[in-house]
């Protein structure tokens, strides 16, 4: 199966899975309080672990099963790096309509993302987006530093700015690495004075903002405009702290920091994060979480959820995951604060403390 | 370092340098301040328990370094070194005035002993003045060397002097560099193309960075009566300073077909390393360095849960060590901290073509058992950069006649003689 295609005849669900997907799609959509989330999130570890033979074996190992569960909290988690091993699908593999693929190396395997049907995720994306990057209701014009969705047909990341770009875009451009038609494009709408979104990886932000300084390009956008990073520096064989790079897109776009939203995403998930930066209208790292899902933070010492304050890894409790698992252990470290949680790094970036290299763990790409 | 001070240091140890020593003598004094420093941190826990808080290892684990690297600096190992690379000491003695480095710069890097006290050792052995900035993570062991040798032969001692500032203060390592004949990076692999670029063309600059080890396990060890040595000897390499060295193993490959197969055998290897931890524990870990381990240990406890030829062992109830096992692929590295990845492989070309990406930057293969069968793969190792191949067990025990990252210790150091002729090979 290629892409994530859309126009498709109705996808045929049974009864017990399209009373889940509507219950979910019920809360994605009409927001706090209207379907209990505990009840739902049990409803549906036993649809997963019925139907998600991976899933059950390591589940019946963790003797955490339907008949014995009692709290959400308790639902055994994927880690991440299962799905470059394993098929984690509630539904036969000829029944995907789209795939996500995360990146991996000609040698490393990649992770796959099947689905059933999108609409969970359509919904979910949708109203995270318009939550967090257009709460004035703006239809700004869209410069996307991402291939198409044409060109990257696997990308999550790609096919949610599509999406956004359909339904949220006054106008929308994908540049990819083009960065003088990314930049000739900002520089127009700059002259007719059009809001812009400019949204992309904080990698392609940093080699924009790298080719402006090298060609002495500095751009004032209109006033409303807004960023959205995403992605972090997984791999890369250059890091730049968050401060840094909202630094270079203020100075080299003219888009203030407190109009900078970071979003945090992954190919695993069906629901993105982000920050409330523009909601409450001044640079924040904290991220708040939707009525349809929760973040634990794991202390990796004890596997159980760590102190507020304390870093640990974050795990995702997703209920638009119905297709594949709905919690998934992420190899991202992050803090739990009384407002909200924020992203710290890496697990695997912990640098040696003597002479050895530490090789392979990620692909790396510059 | 305040550079007023930081010029006394340096103009003092060029004074204080001795080109009338004789390598007989300086081999000498070298293994009584080893001998020395080596019962200073078997007899003073103050000594150890510093150690250990710079380095973040345990007591114990500081007591094992020590072993490590005091017991391999003797009269005889040392005389091996001088042998290997000039023939013998009296070569030495008669080095030109121009072959002889004036000052060598040596900048020690993170918590691993040996190199830096084997740099100075060499420095000292082709007779230069030696100047030696010291790692935050590592300050006591060459100061407790130093303080040894100073009692053991002042005249000698004066030939080195170790500094000490924070690496962000680039204007002390560019004073140094400046007049410095050779310069010598360890460290991370950025820090070393620093140093590089700053030494530049006009000066000799060794470097050596970061590379990583691995083990071979073969059908001959995988019998039941050699199981647990082999396991004890793996469990020691992987264990001694918690990984974080570049001899210690991240990936043991082991074979199939055996008498014991290779889940038998990660077994063996997680009993050992418990055992291992209860002798010496492992130090403290910081929250990201445990998220780690733990991300890797859910990896593979849900793959084990799903694929018989997956396995995973930590301790029961902490992550103080871990053993994964899952059929051989593309070389993939650990977190360190005692994270060993098992592999297990058919044929011999499955370990080379697992290892192709560690071009270059594979430092030592501990073999089980070096056979008719293994020659080929040795080769190929040897090719990819292997600088050594040795026994299981004794891959933290390299000799001092071992060429780090194939370099020649000392007689790199050297300048060509005015004939182009050059002193040792």
């Amino acid at each position: 199966m290629t892409g994530a295609v859309r126009g498709q005849p109705a996808i045929i669900m049974s009864k017990t899975a399209q009373h889940l997907h509507d219950r979910i799609l019920r809360l994605i959509r009409a927001g706090d309080r209207h379907e209990p989330f505990d009840a739902l999130a049990l409803d549906i570890f036993t649809f997963q672990y019925t139907h998600n033979a991976p899933y059950r074996a390591y589940c019946d190992q963790q003797r955490i099963t339907p008949s014995t569960i009692s709290r959400w909290t308790d639902i055994p988690s994927v880690p991440t790096g299962a799905f470059k091993h394993l098929e984690i699908a509630c539904f036969p593999v000829a029944e995907t309509v789209a795939e996500f693929h995360t990146s991996g190396t000609t040698h490393q395997l990649a992770g796959k993302h099947r689905f059933k049907s999108l609409d969970l995720y359509d919904a979910a994306l949708r109203a995270q987006f318009a939550t967090h990057l257009l709460p004035d209701n703006a239809r700004p014009h869209m410069v996307i530093l991402t291939p198409s969705p044409a060109d990257a047909p696997h990308s999550s990341l790609v096919y949610m700015l599509g999406q956004l770009a359909a339904e949220y875009a006054a106008s929308a451009t994908f540049h990819d690495t083009d960065h003088r038609a990314a930049l000739a494009r900002l520089e127009e709408l700059g002259r007719q004075d059009k809001p812009v979104a400019v949204l992309g990886t904080a990698f392609s932000f940093v080699h924009v903002c790298d080719f402006m300084r090298q060609h002495g390009i500095r751009l004032a956008l209109p006033a409303y405009s807004r960023a959205m990073e995403t992605g972090g520096f997984k791999g890369r064989s250059r890091a730049v702290s968050k401060p840094d790079l909202y630094a270079m897109i203020a100075d080299r776009l003219g888009i203030p920091t407190s109009r900078i939203v970071n979003e945090y995403g992954m190919t695993e998930l069906s629901t993105q994060f982000y920050d409330q930066t523009l909601r409450v209208g001044r640079q924040t790292d904290r991220k708040l979480v939707p009525p349809w899902a929760r973040v634990i933070i794991i202390d990796p010492r004890t596997g159980l959820p760590a102190a507020l304050g304390d870093r640990g890894l974050i795990r995702a409790i997703d209920l638009a995951n119905l297709w594949s698992a709905m919690c998934i252990q992420t190899e991202d470290i992050g803090v739990m604060h009384n407002d909200g949680f924020e992203i710290v790094g890496r697990a695997t970036g912990a640098e040696t403390r003597g002479c050895s290299l530490m090789v392979g763990q990620e692909p790396v790409t510059p | 370092m305040n550079p007023v001070v930081l010029q006394s240091v340096i103009d003092r140890v060029r004074r204080a340098r001795h080109r009338d020593l004789s390598a007989e003598r300086i081999t000498r004094s070298l293994a009584r301040a080893a001998h020395d420093a080596g019962e200073r941190f078997a007899r003073d826990a103050d000594t150890v328990a510093l150690a250990a808080r710079a380095t973040g290892f345990s007591g114990q684990m500081v007591g094992e370094a020590a072993r490590l690297t005091f017991g391999a600096i003797t009269e005889s190992g040392l005389r091996d070194m001088v042998d290997a690379e000039f023939g013998d000491a009296r070569a030495l003695d008669a080095l030109d005035e121009h072959q002889a480095p004036g000052l060598i710069a040596h900048f020690l890097a993170g918590n691993v002993s040996p190199p830096g006290i084997v740099s100075i050792c060499c420095g000292l052995l082709v007779k230069a003045a030696n100047i030696a900035r010291i790692s935050s993570r590592d300050p006591v062991f060459p100061a407790v060397f130093v303080n040894a040798l100073r009692k053991v032969d002042p005249e000698l001692a004066g030939g080195v002097e170790l500094v000490r500032w924070d690496r962000a203060d680039r204007a002390s390592t560019a004073s140094v560099v400046r007049e410095a004949d050779v310069v010598i990076g360890y460290g991370h692999d950025a820090t070393i193309e620093q140093l590089r670029a700053m030494t530049g063309p006009s000066r000799k600059f060794i470097g050596y960075g970061q590379k990583t080890s691995v083990a071979v396990v073969t059908r001959e060890a995988l019998v039941p009566e050699r199981l647990a040595a082999v396991a004890a000897d793996l469990a020691f390499d992987v264990s001694v300073y918690d990984q974080q060295g570049c001899l210690s193993p991240q990936t043991v490959y082991v074979e199939t077909g055996g008498v014991v197969d290779p889940r038998t055998f990660a077994e063996a290897l997680a009993a050992a390393m418990a055992d291992y931890q209860q002798r010496v524990p492992r130090g403290e870990l910081s929250n990201d360095e445990h998220a780690a381990v733990s991300a890797l240990k859910s990896e593979f406890a849900f793959r084990a849960a799903n694929d018989s030829r997956v396995g995973i062992w930590t301790p029961p109830s902490s992550l103080d060590w871990l053993v994964s096992m899952e059929p051989v692929t593309e070389f993939r590295g650990t977190c360190l901290n005692r994270v060993i990845r098992a592999l297990a492989f058919d044929t011999f070309d499955d370990v080379r073509a697992s290892l192709v990406t560690l071009q270059g930057k594979l430092s030592t293969v501990g073999l089980s058992d070096p056979t008719t069968r293994t020659s080929a793969l040795e080769s190929a190792l040897t090719g990819l950069g292997a600088t050594r191949i040795c026994p299981v067990g004794q891959m933290q025990r390299p000799p001092l006649t071992w060429r780090h990252d194939g370099i020649p210790n000392m007689a790199c150091l050297l300048h060509p003689t005015p004939s182009g002729h050059r002193l040792g090979t």
